[in-house]
Order: C-alpha cells, then structure tokens, then sequence
C-alpha cells in the first residue's frame, strides 16, 4: 500500500524528547496563491485536476538561499516551472528532475523537481510558478495549508464544476485566521480560503501525523458528469471498495502453488487455529517486507503465486498471500484495508487518504481475528500499535465489512526483569531473570535478529550490561529467540563489580541501573506537538539483595507512587528479614502525552528523577 | 582462468549487442544481459560446484564458499571499432567478473542480501572509478533440495540514464534461511588509450565473512606493462606468464578467516590486498629513448622511485607556471594589498627576522584572501552567512597544490625552502605507493630557521608540520631550480628530489585537551554549578574552532594584529562584487550569535555526557590561530545535572562522571591481532577544585580512594585528590603517548582505557 514504511522501532528509552529545531525564520513566504480546478480530460482520463501555484519568497534578514521542492509520480505531472529572481527572469537556475529515494522504499514512482532558489538580499523576493496536472481525481486528496516557511497571506482556490460533484472537508483550522468563501462563477462552485500569517509546518520526532494537526482539506471527489455519462469515483466508502474490489478481482492468483505450499505448511496440524498461526508465522518467517509504491501497482496486491516465489512483497503482497494460503485449506480469510495511526482519517471519507495499509483476516466463527505479517515477531493475536483501534475495511465479495482491530492493553507488552543478588564485599552477586512480551519482544527479536548469530550473545551481554564492564554477565542463556510466539526469556548470572561504595562504617548502593523514563521530560520551549511512544508498555523491575549479617539499609527512601490516566510510574524498597526488596513499575497505559499534559508529565518525571537519585545507605548495626 | 573460448565469446556478445538499437537502450540492456547471465552460468567451474561448509563455520552469519574474480584487458582494436574514421587513440576494454556463492545461516544474511543497492554492486568491483562502467548482474539462489531460483529483470529497478543503463537496485527472490546465494556482476569500462595510461585495480583478500576458497585470475594484452603490489601479505603464490599475446596472472587461497571491522585499525598498512596497475608499454626502442615500462613486463612489488620522479616533474612544471604568473601577481593582487600594507605599516622585509616574515606574509595572505570583504575575491554569496569553516575551503585557493604555493611565496623572498614528501600515516606504506596523487602529502621546511610549515585550514598557525607527515621515517625532499624562462612555462626539470630525514613524532603534550572546572553543589536540586576553562592545542583544535569561532571575532582580531584600519562593515562596503548593508549584516551577525550559543550549550553536553543548563559567560579567549598564541581556550559557566545523587542525609557527588562518555572496549574487541593506529598521540587533562557545601551543613572526611596511577610505556591514567580547607582539589590526566602501537602493546593500551572507565565509578561522599 502506498506510503506505509515499515519503521524500526527505537528502544523508547533511549529516545530523547527532541523538537525540531527552530524552524529558519530568515526566508518567508509574502503571499502564496493556489489554485485547483477539475477539468475535462481525454478518454483514458477523463476528469484531471489542475493546479497552478505561486509563491512569492522574502528575505527578511540577510541574503539566503531556499531550497524549493516540488513532487510528481506516474499520476502527476508538472507541466510548467516559471521562475523570477528578484524579479528578473535572468539567471542561471535550472531545475532538476530526478528520481526520489526514499529510506524503507524499495521503489517508488515518486519523483522530485528541485531547485536552490536565490534570495539576493534582505528585502529581495524570489518568485516560483508551478503548474502541474493529477490525471486521476482519486489521487487527488488533501491539500495541506502550511508551508516549509512561515506564511504572510496564502489564497487557495478550488474550483468545482457543476458537472463535478465534490466534498471540501476542512480539517484543524482551529487557532488559524483561514477565512472560507463559497461562491458561485459562471456555474462553477469556487471554494476560497485565505489566510494570514501561517507559521511553518511543524515536523517533529514521535509525533502524530500531520493529519491530526495541520490544517489541511480533504478533497473527496464523489461523481463527474461527462458527456451525459456518469463517472463514480468514490461517492461513499462503497465505491472506494468497489474500486479496491476491482483490482483484487485483477490480481490473477493461482490456486495450484498456493495450495500446495498451504498443504505443506499444516501438515499434521489439526485444529483452524493451529493451521491459521502456522500459516501465519510461515508467512512472517519466509516473506520478505520489501515496499513498492508505484501507481496502480501502489494498491493493486502482488499475485499470491508471485509473492510465493519471489519470498518477498510489500504489505499488500503479504495480505494477499496469507490470504490466498488460509482460503487454499477452506479457511474464511479476507483481505483487509487499514489507515495505520498515522493517519487521523477513517472511511466515514471515502478516500484513498483514509489507508495506506493491508492485512488480512481470519474470520473465526464471524469474528475477524487480525493478521500482519509485516510485523515480523508478533504473534498470532497480538496487535501492534499502529493498528490497533484503528477502522478495517473487511473484504466481504461485492460487499463490506468495516470493523475496529481490538485496542490491547499495556499488558500485552509486559517486560519484567528480576534479580536475585547477595553482597560480596563491595560486588552484588547473583541470578537474573528477563522476559518480554508483546510488542517490546517483537522489538527486542527485531534487532537480535538483525545481529549476526555468531555476534548475538555478545551484543545481548552489551546491550543487558549497558556496555558497563563492571557488569559481569555469565551463564547467559537465551530461551525462545527463534520462536517469537512465545516469550523471550534470558537468564544469566550475575557479578555486579563495586556496586557498593564504601565510606568508613557505611556503605552507598544504587540498586537500580536501568532508571527507566529517568530525566524523561518534555523541552516545553520547543515541543509543540503530542509525543507518542512507539507501544504502551508495562516494565517491571525487581532486585531482591540479601544483606549480609550485620548490615541494614538506613532509612529507606520514601516509596513512589504516581497514577495518572495515562501511565503509572511507582518505585519502593522495603526490607524484612535481612532481605531488601526494590520494585519499579514503569506503565504506559497510553502511548500520547499531549501538550496539555507535558507540565503534569515533567513534574512527573522530575519525581522519579529525584527518587532514582537517591542511594541507599548500608550501616553496620 | 576460462579459457580463450570463453572469452571470445563474451567479447562477441557485448559487441554484437552494441550494434544494435540504439533506442530500446533497457531492453537492449535486459538482451546483453540475459546473453551474459546464460554464459557464465553455464560454465562449468568446479568452484561453484560446492555446497556443503564444514561444521566449525556453521556459527557464521554466512560463509563464502567460492569467491572468483576474473579479469580481462584487450584492446578493442581486435574488434569492429577498428573502422571508425580518424581515430587516433585506441580505445580499452576492460572486463572484470566477481563471482561469489555464500551460504546464509541467518536472517541477517538473508537481510544483507536481500535488497542490493548500485553502490553495493559497484563496491564489488576492483575499480576504484565508477563512473564510466557499465554493469551486468546475475543472482541465483539454491535451495537445499538443489532447487535454483534466478533473479530477473522484474526484480530489478533500472534507470535510463544518458550514458546508458544503471542498476539502481535489486530484490533478491526466494531467499531463505540455509539457502545459497551466487551471484555475479561483470563491469565494463572502456576509455581512451594514450602514452600516459595507467589504470589502478585492487583485491581486498579479506571478507566480513570466513572464505572457504579464494581464487583471482587475469588476462591482459601484452601491449601493456603490469605492476602488480602485494599489500600486508606474501606474494610467494603469485604466478605470471606470457601465453600467445597475453600476460597471464593467477592466485588461489583456501581458508580466508572472517574479518570482523575494528577500532584503530589502518586498512592499508595492515590488512592483505592485491593491487594492479595497468600501464601503457614501450618497445625496446621507446625505451631507449624515455622512461617507460616495456609491453609485456609483469613486475611483482616494482621499486617505486619513479613516483618522487613524476612527482617532483609535475611540481616543477606548476612551479614554472606559478613563477611566470608571479611575475604578475607579485605587482598586483594579493600582494599588491599585502606588500602596500607592510610599507604603510613601516615593516621592513630587509631588516626582519626570517621567521618574522614568514609569519607576517603568512597572515598577511590568510587575511587577504579569505577574511578581508572588501575584496571582491572574498566571495560573499559563498559565505554569506559567514561561516569560518566555509571560509577555510577558500584558502589558497590560488594553487593547486596548496604547500607547493606556499613553497613559491617562501622562495620568492629568498629564503631556501624545501617540499617534503612522505605517505599519509593513515594510507599505505611508501614503498606501496604507485600513485602520487591522494597518496602523498606534503609539508614545507625551511632549513635557515628549522621550521615546518603546511597549508591546511583557515584556522592553522603558521609553524605547524602536516600532521599526516608526522614519524614519517621514509621522505623525500624537493627543491626547485629557478625556471631558466618565462614565456613558455612547461619546464618539467626544475625539481631536485633527495632523500629526506626522520621526521619528527607528535609527543602527547602537543595535542593537549585541558579542562580547567570549579564546580559546587547545590544539594536543594543536587545540580552542580561549573566554572569552565577549556585550553586545546594541536589537533583538538580544529573541530572546536569550526564550531565555536564567529567570523565576525576571528576577522576583528586578525584586523587588529594585522593593524588594518577596515572594520568589517567598512570592508565589506566595498566588495566590489556583492554589496551589504549594514542592516544585513547585523541581521547575520546577530543570527551567528546565536548559533554560537547553542554551540556552546552542545559542546559542554558532548563533553561531559550530561544534561547543560543556565549557560551564561561563555567567550573564546584564544582564538588559538596565531604560532605566538596557539592555543584555543575558551570559557562558560552552566549547571550539570545527573553527578549528584542523595544518599540519606548525605550527599554523594559522581565526580568519575566528569570524564564524560569514554571509549570502552568490551566483548570481541578486546582480543587484537592488528597494530594499533590512532590519529595522533594525545592527553587529556583535568584539573579540578570542588567546593564542599560546607554552608550547608556538609563535610567531606577523606578523598584517599581517589587517588590512582596506571602507567606504561603506552600511556597513563593517573588521578590525585586532596582536601585543602574548603575544596577537593582534583586532577585527572590521561595520555596515549604514541599515535602507533605494534598489537602486541594492546594489552598495555587497555590498562589505560580500563583505569579510565574504572575510575568513571569514583565518588565523594559529602556527609552531614
């Protein structure tokens, strides 16, 4: 499916609380024109859209120059380029045209025109024109209103004939000054926006998509008339699946290879659910994720057979296979279109904006149980986030079914680690338990597995030791990294060098050397927009120290406890029988802390900061 | 080697093809390339054959079973070019064929190959150049069951581009784990032939993964001469012979160990390779006449003397062109500006000291050409933001090889100076250099007052020895005659090459990295307050400089040691080219300011490893780019965060974190068999007073623990602490004496790194 790239996951402790930096306020934009008008075409496509964009650049305070992008694929085409350097058509700017490579795309048909456009003094203007042409109005989607640059005045022009039946969906206007005029010319119905002093578009790191925060339109083209002919494009979701359903009846699967592999794949098994999960990890272990966006072939599925072969394919490819091998042994699958949580829209507007992802589904008795194989070491049941709550478009033969993937818990992404330590002099012996779950094992095996096996149990010790070479890992074991449809469990003992440091009589120990979410907060000067974690996650961890004979902790730190609807974070020691006991609970029961929320989640933080300073003092009786 | 069936047949093929449409170039390449993937595959190399791997190599990621590289260089005279009118020089064919079949344990193997980009299929090649090549790729995956699964043109991106085809990437099918992997790329290069030829090909015989049998093979037309270097290995199994017109060439090696990428390793003074270069050949008679190689020569590890010669006879022909231009420049610009300025200032070249000169010419020529904006040279629109380390690419920009200008200015004032030439410390060794060019550098002497001196950065003091020159044992000296005339500047016999001597070795206090820190605790919100004074010298400079140093301060404080009246806003009112105002450029300034800032903000946490804030008071006090002031320091105060940690009523102070992140070797790279290469020897030194919050209710009993001492002849890391009334008084110093260390020192080198990070776990107890 178009646009989905399939990202790593970073460990999300290790992810600074980063923005953008400050956006260069040096080059402006004084005033932008845009205008969209449908228009007739020529048979193979008869309603194109047009548009003609000028945008007039501004040095406020020094001579600089700007880099201008402008994107095109099979669909689109940039017909003219026009461009005045302080108002002179007289300089040596060519611009380029050249393929665009894009980071997790295999290919792609996107292509970029571009061009360093010169600002030649404070005060000077620099004026770019575009005219470009989409040959198929289903491509035409959204039209965001801000700008890589700050924005004086912008005008957005939408002109829709009567013979062109369309939608303007106006979506996060509030808090902008964008003014709306709806008028009619000469039959025409012409949608005006204009707007002042827009700031630049906002890009920042584990953020919502700019969906769910730019102001933007949502063009849903529905019908044309033409020459006393009735075009459809997608006038309600029906028609959006009646257009996917099209292609799907073009794919060309074959049966033969598919069954035969199926047949294979099951064989001795005989329960539907042990053939769907052993279909589905066959898929998951032997295919490939390899992305293709390219026109049609951007949503038209790979065929089964094809994919079979090859052992790779993109999301849609996958679907369609998992699909074609669990209908090949008499299973109820379906394939299934999803807009991944990137995306803020549902089908209630039919839209190719609305998915850029495909699944399938296993119909269990009706109930439609979920299957991507693009997330490679998730097991049957368990939904990554980015799905998860999300609308499905469920194939159904000419009809549909639109349901939501079920919303997991935190605890499906449990993560625990247990030690059980003594003291040997100024060292910390003992035995270490790990175990993780969900989608913080898928992220654990997705870069084990990325190492290679004779490097595994090296970068693993690195990696549990925090690269400390005080941290003496022995008798490592590691249970299940091949089969992830289970927990990840490692086990190992323990020599944790001069993790006391003594004074005189007293000695001072930080048990806990992972501090999770420590220091965790916010840059309110800079964050603008929600931060979502990759998961909800649910971390526990555990120390369980035998004192020695004659050694007590003084007085404990004061015990943690901070629940708030979004997470919970926790940590306390207690101590009995010559036993000291330190729990840390690190919750994240929602994956987006929202602007509003970053005071209460610093302040937060800052607690679990100040708890984790704090080093228990270890006194003689 | 396949034999000359074979090779006919490929050379056949491609030519046929190449007659044909000109206008389907993609599905003519797609035609080339089917013809060629049916050739090679269906030969019959017993190599490929093997599909099994001893089970001591199945831990690997993935084991090679076979690697073969076969080369071919024949004219293409043979061939129909021939009839191309009014030809005159040949045009070369070269073919090479890598051929490699791997077996894939695990899913990072199958995830190496699985998507293959054009930079991965060019780095294939032996080649260095990859510009003109055309390339032809086959894959094929084997199953166990013996199953084979070929890569087709669908599974390739391919781009049209105005000299042909290029492979853009490529989707390897049906890969999976345990499977084999074959695979092939053929590049083509063709170029024009001339006397002066001369093509470089190399064979790295080391692999990230272990090779079960290694085999490289060439063929080459004996109108050329080959010389063929052997690079950190023998050469003992190399064979040459001619066979018909051609030279033949073969290597085999069974049982190649993986090799795994480490830290501190110089790949071309420690890792085995096999270079060839390919050189236009002379006949017997030619050679009577000029220096040349003869056809059909095929000369192991040649004597590379010729190198300094063509070296040296290039120079001189700059040498002669830049004193013919001199003749004019010396009346105008730069040294016009320069020369008038030194008589307004009432300096006086007869009467100063050797040095002095040197030094005043040297700043006087820094500020003309790259600082002072009233000259229309000085390119505003390049560095219109007024970035210095933009600047610095702009210096000398006059030469095209920077020392050799500076060597011309130094003869034009009548000093005696010399060109040294030697091999950049971090490429090969001397006698492995074929190519002066990339693989030489050089430094000037000047004998009278014994000094060094190298063009490098804007930012460099005069005085300074390149530093890739540094040790140098082997070293040539140049000198050049006056050019005997003027008019016709080709004169390639100017120069004098002799042999040079040791040159000397960087100590450690030369590349000094000093933190001078004040710290105090402030127990409310255990943040740590810091008085920093940080003093660079030698090669930690330049980075520092880069970043911190303001266009603005580096062209006021040159303008006032220079004594030149122009501020910067006068200066740049007359760029002739480019005017500003003086509104403009404020806006600049005051834009650079602020990246100053944040500059400042981020080297304190790149330093220390912790969170910065409240910066304020941040200035450079030595610029560090003048011989009588060259050290960089500059200084800030800020707040850490994270160094202090509550323990009871106590306070602990995490003073080991100070050191910030430090290198650590864990794991696998702890065992060494390569020498050690750094860039240069170094010290870092801290010299630290903290005050105990004695205001506060807090004590500190004793700092003995902190005391520590590891020394050998490889380094140091030593620290002392002492308690003197109110403050700890701290030092910590480390130094790597020696930018090489034979491998058997790496066990000393670790002692220093292991006290180091050892040392990160020190703490002071404040205790109420």
């Amino acid at each position: 499916m178009r646009k989905l790239v399939l990202g790593l996951a970073i460990l999300w402790y290790a992810i600074p609380v980063l923005a953008q930096d400050d956006v260069t306020k040096n080059v402006a934009i004084r005033s932008s024109k845009r205008l969209f008008r449908y228009e007739k075409g020529d048979r193979d496509n008869p309603l194109v859209v047009k548009e003609e964009s000028r945008t007039l650049y501004y040095c406020r305070n020094y001579r600089d120059d700007v880099s201008v992008v402008e994107f095109y694929n099979d669909v689109e085409t940039i017909d003219e380029v026009k461009i005045l350097v302080d108002d002179s058509k007289k300089h040596d700017i060519r611009p380029r045209y050249d393929y665009y490579n894009s980071d997790g795309i295999f290919y792609s048909d996107a292509h970029v025109c571009y061009f360093s456009l010169p600002l030649i003094k404070k005060g000077a203007t620099s004026e770019v024109y575009f005219e470009k042409t989409t040959r198929d109005p289903k491509y035409f989607t959204n039209i965001f209103l801000l700008n890589s640059e700050e924005t004086e005045t912008q005008e957005v022009k939408i002109i829709v004939p009567e013979w062109v039946n369309a939608e303007v969906k106006e979506l996060n206007f509030k808090g902008y000054k964008i003014r709306r005029e709806v008028t009619n010319e000469k039959g025409n119905t012409v949608y005006t926006y204009t707007m002042e002093q827009l700031p630049a578009m906002m890009s920042e790191r584990s953020a919502p998509g700019p969906t769910y925060y730019a102001p933007h339109l949502l063009v849903l083209t529905k019908t044309a008339t033409i020459k006393d002919e009735q075009l459809t494009y997608f006038n309600t979701v029906k028609d959006q699946y009646a257009w996917y359903r099209k292609l799907v009846l073009q794919i060309g699967n074959e049966q033969a290879p598919v069954k035969e592999r199926a047949t294979e794949i099951v064989k001795g098994l005989t329960t539907d659910e042990q053939k769907v999960k052993a279909i589905y990890q066959w898929v998951q272990d032997n295919i490939r994720y390899i992305a293709f966006e390219n026109g049609i072939a951007g949503f038209k599925p790979e065929k089964a057979q094809e994919v079979l072969r090859k052992k790779y394919g993109d999301c849609k490819g996958m679907a369609n296979l998992t699909t074609e091998l669990l209908r090949s042994i008499g299973l109820d699958a379906r394939l299934c279109w999803i807009g991944t949580k990137h995306i803020a829209y549902d089908y209630s507007t039919p839209s190719l904006a609305v998915d850029n992802h495909m699944i399938s589904a296993w119909m269990n008795k009706g109930k439609p149980v979920f299957l991507d194989a693009t997330e490679k070491f998730s097991g049957l049941g368990n939904y990554a986030e980015r799905i998860q709550g999300k609308q499905v478009l469920i194939e159904d033969g000419d009809k549909y079914l639109l349901e939501k993937v079920p919303v997991a818990t935190a605890a499906q992404n449990i993560s625990t680690e247990s030690r059980k330590l003594s003291v040997d002099g100024n060292n910390l012996k003992g035995h270490v338990v790990q175990v993780w779950k969900g989608e913080s094992k898928e992220w654990m095996l997705t870069n084990l597995h990325n190492i290679k096996q004779d490097k595994q149990e090296n970068a693993l010790r690195q990696y549990l030791s925090e690269g400390k070479a005080n941290f003496e890992i022995s008798n490592l074991k590691i249970i299940n990294i091949d089969d992830y449809h289970t927990d990840l469990k490692v086990e190992y003992d323990l020599l944790w060098k001069d993790a006391l440091s003594t004074f005189d009589k007293e000695s001072y120990l930080d048990l806990d050397n992972r501090k999770l979410l420590n220091e965790f907060t916010v840059d309110t000067a800079k964050r603008k927009l929600a931060y979502w974690f990759h998961f909800k996650q649910n971390n526990l961890f555990e120390t369980e120290l035998v004192l020695p004979s004659g050694k007590v902790p003084a007085e404990l730190p004061k015990p943690l406890i901070i629940k708030k609807p979004g997470y919970v974070l926790s940590a306390q020691y207690s101590f009995n029988a010559g036993k000291l006991t330190y729990r840390n609970e690190v919750n994240l029961l929602d994956v987006e802390i929202k602007p509003e929320y970053f005071g209460q989640w610093n302040r937060d933080i800052e607690l679990l900061t100040n708890f984790y300073n704090q080093q228990l003092v270890l006194s003689s009786k | 080697m396949k034999n000359s069936v074979f090779l006919a047949a490929i050379f056949l093929w491609i030519n046929i093809q190449e007659l044909h449409s000109q206008n389907k170039v993609t599905e003519q390449y797609r035609a080339e390339s089917a013809g060629i993937k049916n050739l090679i595959w269906s030969y019959p190399e017993p190599l490929f054959q093997t599909r099994s791997i001893p089970d001591s190599l199945r831990k690997f990621s993935k084991v090679i079973l076979a690697h073969q590289t076969e080369l071919y260089f024949e004219t293409k005279a043979k061939y129909p070019f021939d009839d191309i009118p009014n030809r005159k020089q040949k045009e070369l064919l070269f073919i090479e064929i890598v051929r490699e079949r791997v077996v894939l344990n695990d899913l990072r193997a199958i995830e190496d190959y699985s998507e293959i980009t054009m930079d991965e299929i060019a780095a294939v090649s032996g080649f260095t150049s990859t510009k003109e090549v055309k390339r032809f790729l086959g894959i094929r995956v084997i199953k166990p069951s013996g199953a084979i699964t070929e890569l087709e043109t669908d599974d390739m991106i391919l781009e049209v581009e105005r000299k042909g085809v290029r492979i853009n990437k490529v989707a390897v099918p049906d890969l999976q784990k345990g499977d084999i992997l074959e695979f092939f790329v053929m590049s083509q290069l063709e170029f024009a032939s001339s006397a002066g030829f001369k093509r470089k090909w190399e064979v790295k015989l080391y692999r990230p993964a272990p090779v079960l049998y290694f085999s490289f093979s060439g063929r080459t037309n004996s109108n050329r001469a080959i010389l063929c270097q052997w690079l950190n290995t023998s050469c003992d199994l190399m064979t040459s012979k001619l066979e018909g017109e051609d030279i033949v060439y073969k290597y085999n090696q069974s049982n190649i160990p993986e090799y795994e990428p480490s830290l501190f390793v110089n790949a071309q003074r420690s890792l085995p390779m096999i270079e060839l270069s390919f050189i236009w050949g002379c006949s017997e008679k030619e050679k009577k006449k000029q220096d040349c190689w003869l056809k059909g020569e095929f000369l192991k590890n040649p004597l590379n003397d010729f190198v300094i010669k063509e070296l040296a006879s290039e120079f001189s022909y700059r040498y002669s062109e830049q004193v013919a231009s001199h003749t004019k420049l010396l009346k105008k610009y730069p040294y016009s500006e320069i020369f008038r300025y030194a008589k307004e200032l009432g300096l006086d070249f007869e009467t100063m000291k050797d040095d002095e000169k040197v030094a005043w010419l040297y700043y006087a020529h820094r500020f003309f050409i790259c600082l002072d904006l009233s000259e229309s040279h000085v390119s505003y629109r390049a560095q219109h933001k007024l970035r210095t380390e933009k600047v610095k690419e702009d210096f000398w920009f006059d030469y095209g090889d920077a020392n050799l200008g500076l060597y011309s200015i130094l003869k034009a004032l009548n000093l005696n100076p010399v060109i040294i030439i030697g091999t950049n410390k971090s490429g090969r060794r001397f006698k492995n250099v074929l190519y002066y060019k990339n693989e030489l550098q050089s430094t000037v002497y000047i004998p009278e007052i014994e000094r060094y001196m190298c063009i490098n950065t804007i930012f460099d003091p005069p005085f300074i020895i390149n530093n890739q020159l540094e040790r140098e044992t082997e070293n040539w000296h140049i000198t050049m005659n006056r050019p005997r005339y003027l008019k016709n500047v080709v004169q390639y016999d100017l120069g004098i090459v002799s042999p040079g001597k040791p040159l000397p070795a960087a100590t450690s206090e030369e590349n000094e990295h000093r933190e001078t820190l004040q710290l105090a605790v402030n127990s409310k919100d255990s943040k740590v307050k810091c008085m920093r004074l940080t003093r660079l010298s030698g090669q930690f400079k330049l980075p520092l400089q880069k970043k911190l140093i303001l266009f603005e301060d580096f062209y006021e404080s040159e303008r006032k040691a220079m004594g030149f009246q122009k501020g910067m806003i006068e200066a740049s009112r007359e760029n002739k080219r480019e005017k500003v105002t003086l509104d403009e450029l404020n806006s600049i300034l005051q834009a650079q300011r602020a990246e100053q800032e944040k500059a400042f903000y981020e080297d304190a946490k790149e330093q220390f490893g912790l969170e910065v804030s409240q910066l304020k008071n941040f200035r450079i006090d030595s610029l560090g780019v003048r011989h009588t002031n060259p050290n960089m320091i500059y200084s800030s105060e800020f707040e850490l965060d994270g160094i202090v940690k509550k323990a009871g009523i106590n306070l602990i102070l995490d003073i080991g974190k100070i050191q910030g992140p430090i290198l650590e070797i864990e794991g696998d790279q702890r065992n060494r068999t390569l020498d050690i290469y750094r860039d240069y020897p170094y010290q870092v030194n801290y010299s630290i007073e903290v005050e105990i919050p004695v205001g506060m209710g807090y004590r500190c009993d004793d700092v003995a623990a902190l005391n520590t001492n590891v020394e050998n002849q490889c380094g140091r890391f030593s620290t002392t602490a002492r308690i003197v009334g109110t403050k700890i008084q701290i030092t910590i110093q480390k130094a790597f004496y020696r930018d090489f260390e034979p491998v058997a020192n790496w066990p000393l080198l670790l002692e220093i790194i292991d006290a180091s990070n050892k040392w990160k776990s020190a703490r002071i107890l404040f205790k109420k």
